[in-house]
């Protein structure tokens, strides 16, 4: 594996870190929130302050980190969640934006808007994947006990939760000062990893990114949104050498997600054997379906077509040659932080995609034309039966 | 007999509304006592009063001797009061086991530090809680549908599945909302064996709210009526069944 892969993914699994949080607490708790971004601030600074100002080593910064935030969390959890209703999702929206203009504006504490500098690099890959295996086995545990179980009554159904004994109100504080512990780790390994922080990162759209990743994978599913970082965050590095233009493909994803799916990848079910049976005997479905085969058709045509007509970028020799620029892009051909877009196989494997994409969509309509235009020969067929 | 759940003059008003009024009656240990009266006579708040989702305006209500008034809900899960819901408030999307297991923990704890390592005592509560949750399911005749989503069951199973989840609170007094709302004759006779064997097994108290007038009078001991928020009549079945008052409340004055 290359440095690239491995900056993947070590960010993969930080980033899965603070999705699991949001999860908990948007998807399982159904509270919006739109200000995690803050939590994980504190953690960032927390430890970096920690390590740099008092020497601390950076494991029990990284715990501590996590503590500061939930603390934090707790303590705005308290007043704001004691209500039901969208008071915290309003609240959220302000002290994400709060915390980080405190940050910026405490300059003796965490140097302002210049960032923190000099942050020993102790985020290594091992450390980053260790701390999201305990904290995803912590976190998959926890939603299989009974608090998982109360926290699911309080966003089901919060008065019938109260009669059934549960403190919602409390529960609600609990799940927020958990998601809290989790983006504050998160942001310590990130600051462990990028070696500077700077109140930048940790903004509206850092948290508005958390968000999307636990809808786009599915409220209410711890491993849908393990899959919905994994695939957003892939999305995003694949079409690196587009620059600024990916962010387009992001939002694209997303509202195709939204309209196709709109309880998300996973819904509310978690990733084992019923529900793989189950997309199974739906993908045999869709093998049946005209206008699926037509899509299905055109992703094989797109292949070819991008090869014919490959950007003069790209100087692939043979066939065999082009289709592996695409594994190439993850395996470490392309170095991390190399110039991208003078590099052959993002180009060719972004190429690949794009043609794939077009075609297929051009004949999955073709095929629903067909499908359209078959229903109506039958139905005229009919009548003339009867 | 001992009073199990007293009302002293209970009152209740939303802004100007007075939907309680003055209500005072009380259900002795170990009775089946019907609660009836017309659509809008304030049964569903008395209910809400009593497990404390709506405060009460004025007025006292005691359990077993100890002021309930300023309790709230899950407090009130906590001295043994368990009800169901006129318009179900199951968890439609979770299993009808997991609806039952997540009542049925109340009264099995473990730790935080349990829960996220599943050690220590985490193993042995959770077969307790799921083993205790099926044998409800039996008893309310739901075991073999335990796995599917609770929102898919018919109706009448909702029903039961509701009296299920009230249940497994171990719960002293339980209070029924229309529990035979939407059911065929059929139906009801089965929930009516069902109400009185559960009285007798769990050695409940139950107030009974109903429309199905040859349900209440077959099984319950004793009724309340009501009627615009305030008590009309109370006693035996017989008694109600010709009362003037009750007869007018739900017919209409005679010309």
């Amino acid at each position: 594996m290359g440095d690239y892969t491995i900056g993947i993914v070590t960010l993969l699994a930080i980033n899965c870190i603070a999705a699991m949080g949001v999860s908990l607490f948007t998807g399982f708790t159904g509270i919006f929130t739109l200000g995690h971004a803050g939590y994980m601030a504190i953690g960032a600074y927390t430890s970096t302050i920690l390590i740099i100002k008092l020497g601390v080593p950076w494991m029990p910064a990284i715990i501590a980190g996590g503590l500061a935030a939930m603390f934090f969390a707790y303590l705005i959890g308290l007043p704001t969640l004691k209500l039901v209703g969208d008071y915290y999702t309003i609240a959220s929206l302000g002290l994400g934006e709060a915390i980080r203009l405190v940050i910026e504006n405490w300059e003796s504490v965490t140097r302002g808007a210049r960032g923190y500098p000099g942050i020993p690099h102790y985020t290594t890959a091992p450390v980053a994947v260790g701390f999201m295996a305990v904290l995803a086995v912590g976190m998959f545990f926890l939603i299989n006990s009974n608090y998982g179980r109360a926290f699911k009554a309080c966003r089901d159904d919060y008065v019938a939760a109260s009669l059934l004994g549960f403190n919602t109100s409390r529960h609600r504080v609990f799940s927020l000062a958990i998601s809290g512990f989790y983006c504050g780790v998160s942001g310590s390994l990130l600051a462990g990893f990028m070696s500077f922080i700077q109140p930048v990162m940790f903004d509206m759209a850092k948290s508005t990114e958390l968000v999307s990743i636990v809808v786009f994978g599915g409220l209410g599913s711890m491993s849908g949104c393990l899959m919905g970082t994994l695939i957003l965050t892939l999305v995003t590095e694949m079409f690196r050498p587009i620059s600024q233009y990916r962010m387009l493909i992001y939002g694209l994803v997303l509202v195709l997600v939204m309209v196709l799916r709109p309880e998300g990848l996973m819904g509310a079910n978690e990733l084992g054997w019923d529900s793989l049976k189950r997309a199974l005997s739906r993908a045999k479905a869709l093998t049946r379906d005209t206008a699926a085969r037509f899509g299905l058709a055109g992703v094989l045509i797109g292949i070819p077509v991008s090869y014919c007509f490959q950007p003069s970028s790209v100087r692939a020799i043979s066939l065999a040659e082009y289709l592996s620029c695409i594994p190439s892009l993850m395996s470490g051909a392309v170095k991390f932080g190399a110039p991208l877009h003078k590099s052959v196989a993002p180009n060719a494997a972004l190429a690949v995609v794009i043609a794939c994409a077009i075609c297929a969509s051009f004949a999955w309509a073709l095929g629903g034309i067909i499908k359209l235009v078959k229903k109506i020969d039958d139905s005229r067929a009919a009548g003339r039966g009867m | 007999m001992d009073a199990c759940l007293e009302l002293k003059g209970v009152n209740k008003s939303f802004g100007g509304i007075h939907a309680v009024r003055d209500m005072s009656f009380s259900v002795a240990e170990g009775e089946l006592a019907g609660l009836i009266g017309p659509n809008g006579a304030g049964k569903t708040t008395i209910f809400n009063l009593v497990t404390g989702v709506y405060d009460v305006t004025g007025g006292e209500m005691e359990y077993k001797g100890a002021n309930i008034n300023r309790l709230k809900t899950y407090q009130v899960v906590a001295l043994g009061i368990a009800r169901t819901f006129q318009n179900l408030r199951l968890f439609a999307a979770s299993s009808v086991l997991e609806n039952v297991m997540t009542a049925a923990q109340y009264h099995h704890r473990y730790s935080f530090f349990e829960a996220v390592s599943h050690l220590g005592r985490w193993r042995g509560t959770e077969r307790a809680i799921r083993d205790e949750s099926m044998g409800l399911l039996e008893r309310v005749g739901l075991a073999d549908r335990a796995g599917q989503p609770a929102g898919t069951l018919p109706y009448g199973l909702q029903r039961r599945l509701e009296i299920a989840r009230a249940l497994s609170l171990k719960p002293s007094l339980l209070l029924l909302d229309e529990p035979a709302a939407g059911m065929n004759a059929e139906e009801v006779s089965t929930l009516n064996d069902l109400i009185v064997k559960i009285h007798e097994d769990f050695k409940l108290t139950i107030l009974l709210i109903e429309h199905h007038m040859d349900m209440v009078m077959r099984i319950c001991h004793r009724v309340v009526c009501m009627n615009f928020g305030a008590l009309i009549a109370e006693g035996p079945p017989r008694d109600i069944q010709g009362h003037p008052e009750v007869l007018k409340a739900y017919l209409g004055e005679e010309e």
